[in-house]
């Protein structure tokens, strides 16, 4: 490093789930220098399933995550169908849909209300104190904190009566489901879904009259510098458009033409994945495209998934609410794909928007409630699993041997595939507020927001929400003494 | 009175599965339909706090990261007075603000009462199924605390 470069870090970052960490290096002008997103834990999971029953996996690889154990349950779920060569019959299919959905709405919510949204809800220069739910229940009224705990209450008892428990669903079975619903727990799963279409709705009422009014969020989203024309990766059905359970991988480059559209097979031919010695998280690219460092454009593998990649990816979005404010989406960027990393908000409660009415509609859909559950298993073998959690693109891979055991495992969360990207947009936005050396809370906080775009999902094993977890800033100078420290 | 009897930790991450163990060391003892409702969870602090709603009375047990010593922490969360609520277990922080959250939220149904075991742990250990040999004992200990303080209606460290 250079003598005249000075090192800002800030460790860990708030309100997000698990551990992460912010470099950045001024140079001597006290501008930015580079910046780079570190995942310093070690993890080693996939050595821990190694010799375990196959069909153990979905409830051990749903203990990665204190923040989103169905996405791993049903992505362990699906992988072990392709290795048994099974996939579920129509009944199952539908009770995982609906169950999946339910997380997906659920999530966003939590986004919106107590991770991201307050940044723009209750602005980002606001004192640190006031930048979470207390500060939105300020901005928008009491009576929507009732609504939101009742319907985040709404997305864990789908999740219960479908998946057996209201924590880690057990449901998920090879070939199909162990459990299906009865007529009285599907008619409270249809109106729950009523309500939840209806509070979707109106969070993005409130989304367009608080952040579409407000002008540091039009600012971000319509800044070129804080864009990111990547590639982008998601899943979608037979007919182009979003689906977060199952479909077929699209990619699709800068300009929006189609890169690759391939089956959940063929998603590891697509990426080569990277490591680098300042963390231990691999960082994955397309192969094909090559790795050119850490940038955007069309000769950089560097891709993105993801609420924003989804609708980038999709040629509609598969509901008929959504669909109307999907296009409204594209109208106010003029058209996609929408590279500004701004945008993710948008997206995500046009994608909770979606869930809530695909929920209403599996919920009334025939083959829930008749039909088998489970699929005859075929000899084990090799698989691979793809579903969009919440955050992105979930891949796991198995290989299993003749007795059933795991011999290889491979998981590729979303928040990887996202990690070259979030470096890069942190470095944009470090770039554009950090002038002079000026690092205080204001413009960390400016930082933050860039990466909590993403909804990155760190955790893997643990159970912190870490809403008040401390975040120290070391400015250092050329000698590496710190010079000045801000905690919060 | 409603009950529920919690245990917080992940089962598959060494000895921060403690309090996931003791809880099902309470459940294998009261049974299903005991006097108190059982649960696991590895879930966040949120989520956690979420599915207390409902309940009069709320026992967490859990492995403490911070806490000193080898004593098990006993710590009471009174919602209605959570702004002066501190404690030393490890996820304390995390638990409050998630039920103060709810408070801001005009959540109906908090607990009156949530009562945190903590028995300490140096740290969460790498990947493992199994608690390490003395947290099997710290478990029991664990267990033992929380049928005395919920399930016979006294307090239940001295005894634990």
């Amino acid at each position: 490093m250079s003598e005249t470069v000075r090192h800002v870090s800030i460790d860990p970052i708030t309100r997000l789930e698990g551990h992460g960490r912010i470099e950045l290096f001024l140079d001597e002008n006290g501008g930015l220098a580079d910046a780079f997103f570190q995942i310093p834990e070690l993890r080693g999971f996939e050595r821990f399933c190694l010799g375990r029953q196959g069909e153990d996996m979905p409830q051990i690889t749903e203990r990665i995550c204190g923040v989103c154990p169905e996405a791993h349950h049903f992505a362990s779920t699906k992988t072990l169908d392709a290795c048994y060569g099974a996939p579920p019959p129509p009944r199952a299919k539908a009770l995982r849909e609906l169950l999946y959905n339910g997380y997906i709405f659920s999530d966003h919510l939590l986004h919106f209300y107590y991770l991201g949204g307050p940044d723009f809800l209750v602005g980002p220069y606001a004192p640190p104190q006031e930048r979470n739910i207390f500060g939105v229940i300020g901005k928008v009224g009491l009576e929507l904190g009732k609504e939101v705990i009742k319907h985040r209450g709404y997305g864990q008892r789908i999740i219960e009566l479908v998946g057996g428990r209201p924590i880690h669903p057990v449901s998920g079975l090879p070939g199909g489901q162990s459990k299906g619903i009865t007529e009285e727990e599907r008619a409270e799963i249809e109106s729950m879904a009523a309500s939840a279409v209806e509070f979707a709705q109106a969070t993005i009422g409130i989304f367009k009259e608080k952040l579409l009014e407000d002008a540091t969020f039009v600012r971000f989203v319509s800044e070129e510098s804080l864009a990111l024309p990547t590639y982008y990766m998601g899943l979608v059905d037979g007919e182009g458009a979003v689906n977060f359970y199952d479909g077929k991988v699209r990619v699709v480059g800068p300009d929006g033409a189609e890169y690759a559209q391939v089956a959940a097979e063929g998603v590891l031919e697509l990426i080569e994945e990277r490591t680098e010695p300042w963390t231990y998280v691999k960082i994955p690219y397309l192969k094909d495209v090559g790795w050119s460092g850490f940038a955007a454009g069309p000769d950089s593998g560097v891709y993105r998934v993801g609420p924003l990649a989804r609708l980038n990816v999709c040629k509609a979005v598969g509901t008929p609410r959504a669909q109307t404010e999907y296009e409204a989406f594209l109208d106010y960027f003029g058209g996609g794909p929408v590279h500004a990393t701004f945008a993710y908000h948008w997206a995500r409660l046009i994608e909770m928007l979606s869930a809530a009415e695909r929920t209403a509609a599996l919920a009334a859909d025939p083959n829930l409630m008749d039909g088998s559950l489970r699929a005859p298993l075929g000899e084990p073998g090799e698989g691979v699993g793809v579903i969009e959690a919440a955050r992105g693109t979930l891949i796991h891979h198995y290989r299993l041997n003749d007795r059933g055991l795991i011999d290889a495992v491979n998981l590729i969360v979303a928040t990887t595939h996202n990690v070259a990207a979030i470096s890069l947009s942190i470095k944009e936005m470090a770039r554009a507020v950090v002038q002079d050396g000026n690092v205080d809370q204001g413009i960390l906080n400016l930082v933050e927001m860039s990466f909590r775009n993403y909804d990155p999902c760190l955790a893997c094993a643990t159970h912190a929400l870490p809403g008040q977890m401390p975040l120290i800033v070391d400015v250092r100078d050329a000698d590496g003494t710190v010079r000045r420290r801000i905690e919060r | 009175m409603t009950a529920l009897i919690i245990g917080w930790g992940n089962p598959i991450a060494g000895d921060d599965g403690l309090g996931w163990k003791a809880a099902e060391l309470v459940r294998e003892h009261v049974g299903r339909a005991g006097p108190a409702e059982v649960v696991t969870t590895a879930h966040g602090a949120l989520r956690v706090a979420e599915r207390m709603l409902g309940y009069d009375r709320v026992v967490v047990l859990d492995a403490a990261v911070d806490a000193e010593g080898s004593e098990i922490v006993r710590t009471v969360i009174r919602p209605r007075e959570i702004e002066a609520t501190e404690g030393p277990i490890g996820h304390d922080g995390s638990l409050i603000d998630a039920v103060r959250a709810l408070r801001r939220l005009r959540a109906d149904g908090l607990p009156e009462e949530i009562v945190l075991y903590g028995a300490p742990i140096a740290a969460p250990r790498d990947w493992d199924d199994r608690p390490s040999a003395s947290m099997e004992e710290a478990a029991a200990r664990l267990a033992r605390a929380a049928l005395a303080e919920l399930v016979f209606g006294r307090e239940g460290i001295a005894d634990a």
